[in-house]
């Protein structure tokens, strides 16, 4: 009975502080809100990190760093610093165990997406995701030496459409002197989006980045070029490759062929496994993916800190209110309980509030993640994780709600009958 | 028949960390609707003693009887319940809860003692037919009123629907302190009758502490606490 009361006289008390009572509800809606983002981006950046490859049991460079082969080969990030002669990638992949193999020459680009030279083979035996191949949107595969399949973001940023002639240029720039413009591509194929980097890349064949470089030595032009057609009569199989992924037979050879490979005779070479790879990567970014946390979990503190002063506050301001009910016969507890559920209230309110905005934008917004990043943000209901700060932030402001209440207790019984002001 | 309503005998009362009594009463007896006005200084301890009837202190020494119940010797929520029943209370100032309606502001000393709201009922048939009855006959009597927020009101209405609120129910005490000292003078005049017939109209015994001897005449029973308190310091 009197509890009800209480929560009512709440109610009408905290309507009658509408503005800063409602600022308070922001700051901590904001915070869980806050809290609620930093972990869906966190699950789906981690999700989608791991998305990028599947499939593939080992992949192999020149040797230098795993976390460094694993940027360039699959994220397309970085430099390779050395290259892998063709010769080894034949024999390696005669071995009885290598079920499909796709070499990757990469090193040119066009206005600034990385250009992959590859082979067909990669159309049919890449997966991504939870094992996915690629599909094409429209078009094909590329089958002549100047054919180049694009990755959807290709596509839409350029606003390229099948049979569009591209320049691919040297190396990153996008100068004049390292356009490859006497040797244009065409645009065959047009994948579909894969939120991955296969997205932002685009497709050449192994022969194609071959007639590109044939009339260059060290970097730039020679005197004497030779037209893509002529290029094309000449013997375009390639001397050397970036890298190059390996499917096995067997899962069980995976350690066996990657000791194999790392004590390769015949050139330095280092074999990494793709899932280990992107577990020491994810170390690496972990840092700054906790230090989001870090930093949400401190606007928390701080709003709830906020929410204490807020209280204590008011709380000067409420005595004369607490005389007036302690004379009606309302008791010390009472005082209490008013005012420790007017800071659950807030935490309440601030949970649901928080919740709210966070539904609100999520659908707003899950188009545009999925085309800007690539992000598919699936609209589930809350997990443990979210239960969980809804339910920390609401413990919290109960107990924040014990420091005003006992306060008022205290008061309550030392000021009597007195008016305060 | 005189009833005797209120007895204190050989009171005495300290805060925690003083040296001295501030109250020191032998011996003070009230009986039922008596109208008494208890004159003192500000600061002579004249809410002390309202704290100790209305039993939110408990004194260092003695018995205060109400209604034939020793309260010094009730627990704390037994003593909290006791003035919901049964005593009214007005303050000298800011007696309203800003937040609330006029109506809720009345009714909210029935809130805390279902003793008071059964006797409002049984007066009137609803708790805002009560308040209405009692606001009319302070002459506040609109029912559009009830509705106002309280901070739209004057001081004056603001002790009435105080005055309203402490009637509610019909305690047997209504004790007011101070409840003119912040009104016009012609308006407390009014306001001091419309108190004393109300308690009368509801048999009701009235504690009046003011400070103010010009309000004296209008009382059957006068009191000085400084000739009252034997604990006077020199």
């Amino acid at each position: 009975m009197k509890l009800l009361l209480l929560i009512n006289l709440t109610f009408k008390s905290l309507l009658n502080r509408r503005f800063t009572a409602g600022l308070t509800i922001l700051s901590i809606s904001l915070s869980v809100f806050l809290l609620l983002s930093v972990e869906t981006v966190r699950s789906e950046a981690r999700s989608s990190f791991a998305n990028t490859i599947s499939g593939t049991d080992i992949i192999v460079g020149a040797r230098s760093g795993s976390v460094q082969l694993l940027l360039y080969s699959v994220f397309r990030i970085g430099n390779a610093t050395n290259n892998i002669g063709w010769k080894s990638y034949e024999e390696i992949t005669a071995h009885p165990l290598v079920e499909w193999h796709i070499p990757i020459s990469l090193g040119d680009s066009h206005r600034g997406y990385r250009v992959m030279g590859t082979t067909t083979d990669y159309f049919e035996h890449f997966r991504y995701a939870r094992d996915i191949p690629l599909e094409f949107a429209i078009g094909e595969p590329f089958a002549g030496v100047y054919g180049a399949v694009i990755g959807a973001d290709v596509a839409r940023e350029l606003g390229y459409q099948l049979e569009e002639k591209i320049i691919l240029s040297h190396g990153m720039q996008d100068t004049h002197f390292s356009k490859h413009d006497d040797k244009p591509f065409t645009v065959v194929g047009i994948l579909e989006k894969t939120g991955t980097p296969v997205d932002r890349t685009i497709h050449v064949s192994l022969a194609g980045i071959e007639a590109l470089h044939i009339d260059w030595q060290g970097g730039t032009r020679s005197k004497k070029t030779i037209s893509a057609e002529e290029a094309m009569q000449m013997d375009l199989q390639p001397r050397q490759i970036t890298a190059f992924m390996l499917g096995l037979k067997s899962k069980m050879a995976v350690f066996r062929i990657q000791r194999a490979i790392n004590e390769y005779r015949k050139e330095p070479l280092l074999a990494i496994l793709p899932g280990v790879a992107l577990g020491e990567l994810w170390s690496l970014i972990g840092v700054a993916e906790k230090a989001l946390l870090i930093v949400s979990v401190l606007v928390l503190v701080n709003s709830l800190v906020g929410l204490l002063t807020v209280l204590l506050t008011s709380l000067n301001e409420r005595r004369r209110e607490i005389a007036i009910l302690r004379s009606l016969g309302c008791r010390p507890i009472h005082v209490f309980i008013l005012l420790t559920t007017e800071s659950f209230l807030f935490g309440v309110l601030g949970c649901l509030f928080g919740a709210i905005l966070y539904y609100v934008l999520l659908l707003a917004g899950q188009s545009l993640f999925v085309e800007q990043f690539g992000l598919y943000i699936p609209i589930t209901w809350f997990g443990m994780y979210e239960l969980m700060i809804f339910g920390l932030v609401m413990a919290t402001s109960l107990l924040i709600g014990f420091v005003p209440g006992y306060r008022a207790y205290r008061h309550s019984l030392a000021d009597g009958m007195a008016i305060k002001l | 028949m005189t009833e005797n309503v209120l007895q204190i005998s050989d009171l005495r009362f300290r805060w925690p960390n003083s040296q001295r009594d501030l109250l020191a009463i032998s011996s003070l007896s009230v009986n039922r609707g008596e109208k008494v006005f208890i004159k003192g200084a500000s600061g002579s301890g004249k809410t002390t003693l309202l704290s100790l009837v209305g039993g939110v202190h408990v004194p260092t020494a003695g018995e205060i009887r109400l209604l034939g119940k020793d309260i010094t010797r009730l627990s704390l929520s037994r003593r909290d319940h006791f003035r919901a029943d049964h005593i009214g209370y007005i303050f000298q100032l800011f007696n309203l809860i800003p937040y609330l309606s006029v109506l809720d502001n009345i009714v909210l000393s029935c809130r805390f003692s279902t003793t008071r709201a059964e006797k409002a009922l049984r007066q009137s048939g609803s708790l805002e037919e009560e308040a209405l009855r009692l606001l009319d006959h302070l002459e506040l009597g609109d029912r559009q009123f009830l509705r106002q927020p309280v901070v739209n009101l004057s001081v004056g209405q603001q002790q009435r629907v105080a005055t309203a609120r402490a009637l509610m129910g019909s305690p047997e005490f209504i004790i007011a302190d101070e409840p003119t000292s912040a009104l016009d003078s012609d308006v407390r005049e009014k306001f001091l009758a419309l108190l004393i017939q109300e308690c009368e109209l509801a048999d009701s015994t009235l504690l009046f502490v003011s400070h103010d001897s010009y309000l004296e005449p209008a009382f059957e029973r006068s009191l000085s606490l400084q000739s009252l308190n034997e604990a006077v310091s020199a």
